[in-house]
């Protein structure tokens, strides 16, 4: 408990210094947001966040369709295939748009890249909510009368749209928080804004203001998704295995459509930037490829975000136990606190830790400490959630018995909940640091002067038209999240239904807990 | 050998109590049964003696030692209680050997006996001979109950505590299984203190059955003076059929009805008197008698069958005949007590 209160409070530091920031500012914040370019930068985040929502809904819930309840051929592959748009980091796959299509911008360019690199949060726990539903509700629900319309209507839809409504939240935190994407499509939403008045001036009392407002918004965003999660119960008692819901059988022209449809996905979302990155690898050819930049820039990455990731596990530990463990309005707060993060645009925390070390600590600014602490902020979230899934799929009578037999506390954890539970808790800190690889607008706030990333190098490349130059560092980016997405798609194809609902965590990218047989199995 | 007292106990999860003043025992070496309703708080009670929740007031003590009171709680490590849940809770990840070995010594016991030794011991005591080796989820759910009991046996604990160790099994397996298990405790001298909301089940396994009601045990004594003289309504009507019939008057300790005088333990402020229908005889109306009231009701129910009787006085009471009673709604009968 105690562990878990100092772990939230570290991770609310930036935010609260940020707001002492702006509230001593005083004058000078007020008339900052009271600025009309204010308002413009508002509305166009807002237009830009509802127009990847929607293109997002339009791309996953066919394809969760067909992927879940179809005799679709090849659902297999599709089903990886599907989950690797995660593995193109959204301004990877805009490098890749403007590289093939050197005029493209402006928010729809935006809005269609963001859509088809995020699709995969709401399709992935879409297509688990329609295998794992039990297919006695439905037959229930048809034996009283209603026509297979007013199932979907009644009973599907009603039961998948939380899962669906908390992937589309994430979509919508996704859009809101990206900076690399909107930069370079050039379109004026709150994190390029944030950046540009950032580096162009000293005064940085309107990045702050601007930052302090976006932060109000992801978080309105944060508390919605809550919602959608709901309270349900993590843990199965008792019930036996349910039958899965039947697939329905496509006409021969369902066929082709369907498959039509999902190749169309596979390409505007895979072979587009992957095939535009292939091709300006071949091109650049001929120049010269810097090797000694690319190996800096992967060990870079590598320690960075190993770093963030051993830090951002220390902080999300304590949390998902106790969050996993026991509810009560004491303990929801600390999650909530503690999931701040996950709201908080990278750029926000960028430029907090950036006022904070010059304020607190000048020696940390701009040091590989800082820039691991903005990892382990921002990305400790997703830690803690595999942390929680994973302990609250261990009954908790384990442990009660573990202690019965004359274990001490935390030793009954540790060789209870703790030893059936690392495989998903490692899994959450691998998902850190495959994260934080990616991450560029902290990354460029904080790092040390002349150290490298891949993400930096793409965008400095990216920034001055050198796609060639960028191409590695792309291609290197989309191998290192790809892990991730095709252990996750690899994981669906395995799915057993009945025994899924469950594992699915709002965070689809958390990683399902055990692969014990658990108590669930028996007869 | 020990004993459990459970005293005043109030247990609330920070809002209204559980547990309201419990209080009720177990000998040395005897099977306690607390049965009740769902929801009426038994299992609480029975986390709260393993010491996995605070309690807001009374005492548990085994034998002398209090391990729960005011200032006191021993953790649960070390009060030597072994616990059997519902499903029994066997740990996924490791083998029946060493879900058994769990609560011992990695090599062995104090005494000098290797722990290997007491693991295959154990697992012939259940009956699971040579089936060490298997995963849990490679038992049937009554082999996993075994493994759960031989866990719990294994540290040689002072009580056992089972919540619900049969509720999750098929009624043959039920039986058999609680059988089972009592005579094991028996020979092992263990206390042991059993959770369940089957009346049959508590009444046919254990030396004392408390019955708990909305956290409160209303009445505990040997399962027959706690069928045959409930001291409340509460307590009767879980335990099985109740017929209420009122007190006509008294003479001595004998108490006299529409159908008779009879030697009962009264609910209902002395004015009813509470029977159980093997107590009311049913007959047909002799030819030429009109007899005493009319069939209702009648269910059949293999080995016996319940004959529900409007008694011309108004008053409905129940009967249970063995098999088959042979009447049907509305024939006439007559209505006497069995002893």
């Amino acid at each position: 408990m105690g562990a878990a209160v100092v772990a939230v409070a570290v991770m609310a530091l930036p935010l609260v210094y940020l707001l002492v920031r702006v509230l001593g500012a005083g004058d000078s914040a007020w008339s900052a947001l009271w600025r009309t370019k204010t308002l413009d930068t508002v509305l166009t985040t807002i237009v830009l966040v509802l127009l990847v929502v929607i293109g997002a809904l339009i791309l996953a819930a066919p394809t969760a369709w067909l992927l879940s309840r179809t005799d679709i051929p090849l659902r297999g592959p599709f089903l990886v295939l599907m989950a690797l748009p995660l593995a193109v980091p959204s301004y990877v796959a805009a490098y890749a748009w403007i590289a093939i299509f050197p005029g493209m911008s402006g928010i729809f360019a935006a809005a269609l890249v963001m859509a088809l690199c995020t699709f995969p949060y709401v399709s992935i726990p879409l297509v688990a909510v329609l295998r794992g539903m039990d297919a006695g509700q439905e037959e229930a629900a048809r034996s009283l009368g209603l026509g297979p319309a007013a199932v979907v209507r009644r009973v599907v839809v009603p039961m998948a749209w939380p899962a669906a409504a908390a992937g589309l939240l994430l979509v919508a935190l996704y859009s809101i928080a990206e900076f690399g994407t909107v930069a370079i499509f050039r379109v004026d939403a709150f994190t390029r804004v944030i950046y540009a008045s950032y580096r162009a001036s000293f005064d940085r009392t309107t990045a702050a203001v601007l930052a302090i407002l976006l932060v109000v918004l992801a978080l309105a965003l944060v508390a919605a998704e809550a919602r959608m999660r709901g309270r349900a119960s993590r843990w199965r008692i008792g019930s036996g295995t349910g039958r899965p819901a039947p697939l329905s059988t496509l006409s021969r022209r369902g066929r082709v459509l369907g498959l039509g449809w999902l190749c169309l996905v596979t390409l505007l979302a895979l072979v587009v930037p992957l095939g535009s990155i292939g091709y300006q690898l071949l091109v650049s050819q001929r120049r010269e490829i810097d090797a000694g930049a690319l190996a800096g820039a992967v060990a870079g990455s590598i320690s960075s975000a190993t770093l963030g990731a051993v830090v951002a596990l220390l902080l999300a530990i304590p949390v998902g136990v106790l969050a996993a463990r026991y509810t009560g309005r004491w303990v929801r707060s600390l999650e909530a606190g503690a999931f701040l993060g996950h709201g908080l645009p990278g750029v926000v925390v960028g430029l907090s830790l950036v006022f904070l070390t010059l304020a607190v600590v000048p020696a940390a600014y701009q040091t590989l400490a800082a820039l691991a602490f903005a990892y382990a902020v921002l990305f400790a979230p997703k830690a803690i959630g595999a942390t929680r899934t994973s302990v609250a799929a261990v009954p908790p009578e384990l442990e009660s018995v573990a202690r019965s037999l004359g274990r001490g506390p935390i030793h009954a954890w540790w060789t209870t909940t703790g030893r059936i539970a690392w495989p998903g808790i490692a899994a959450g800190g691998l998902l850190v640091l495959l994260t934080a690889m990616k991450e560029l607008p902290a990354t460029l706030m904080l790092r040390p002067t002349g150290f490298e990333t891949l993400a930096t190098r793409l965008w400095s490349r990216t920034e001055v038209g050198a796609f060639g130059a960028a191409a590695p560092y792309a291609l290197a980016l989309i191998a290192l999240a790809a892990i991730p997405a095709w252990l996750m798609g690899r994981w669906l194809t395995r799915l057993s239904p009945g025994s899924v609902a469950e594992n699915v965590e709002w965070d689809s990218v958390s990683v399902p807990a055990v692969t014990t047989p658990a108590a669930g199995s028996k007869a | 050998m020990t004993s459990v007292r459970v005293t005043d106990l109030v247990v609330g999860y920070g809002g209204p109590p559980v547990v309201r003043e419990a209080t009720c025992s177990v000998g040395s070496g005897s099977l306690l049964a607390v049965v009740g309703a769902s929801g009426s708080g038994k299992t609480t009670l029975l986390r709260a003696i393993a010491g996995f929740v605070p309690v807001t007031s009374g005492t548990i003590s085994f034998d002398s030692e209090l391990v729960t009171g005011p200032g006191v709680s021993v953790p649960p490590e070390r009060r030597r209680v072994g616990i059997v849940t519902q499903d029994g809770s066997l740990f996924p990840h490791l083998s029946v050997e060493r879900n058994i070995a769990f609560g011992l010594p990695r090599r062995e016991l104090p005494d000098g006996t290797p722990t290997v030794q007491r693991v295959a011991e154990l697992l012939d005591l259940v009956g699971l001979t040579g089936l060490g080796a298997r995963a849990p989820h490679e038992l049937s759910g009554g082999q996993q109950q075994r493994v759960a009991l031989a866990r719990a046996l294994a540290p040689g604990p002072d009580v056992v505590l089972l919540d619900e160790p049969f509720s999750a099994l098929d009624a043959g397996l039920r039986t058999s299984l609680g059988h089972e298990v009592r005579d094991l405790l028996r020979s092992t001298s263990t206390t042991a203190i059993l959770v369940t909301h089957d009346q049959s089940e508590a009444l046919s396994l254990a030396d004392s059955v408390a019955v708990m009601v909305q956290g409160r045990i209303v009445q505990q004594g040997a399962p027959v003076d706690v069928y045959g003289h409930p001291t409340s309504l509460d307590a009767a009507s879980f335990l099985g059929e109740v017929v209420l019939l009122p007190v006509l008057g008294r003479e001595g300790d004998r108490v006299i009805t529409a159908l008779g005088a009879l030697a009962a333990g009264d609910v209902g402020g002395g004015e009813q008197v509470v029977l159980r229908p093997e107590q009311v005889s049913v007959i047909a109306a002799a030819p030429g008698s009109d007899g005493r009231g009319s069939v209702v009701a009648v269910s059949y129910h293999g080995h016996d069958s319940l004959v529900d009787v409007r008694l011309d006085d108004g008053n409905l009471v129940r009967a249970r005949v063995l098999g088959s009673s042979g009447m049907s709604t509305g024939d006439r009968v007559d209505v006497g007590l069995v002893g």
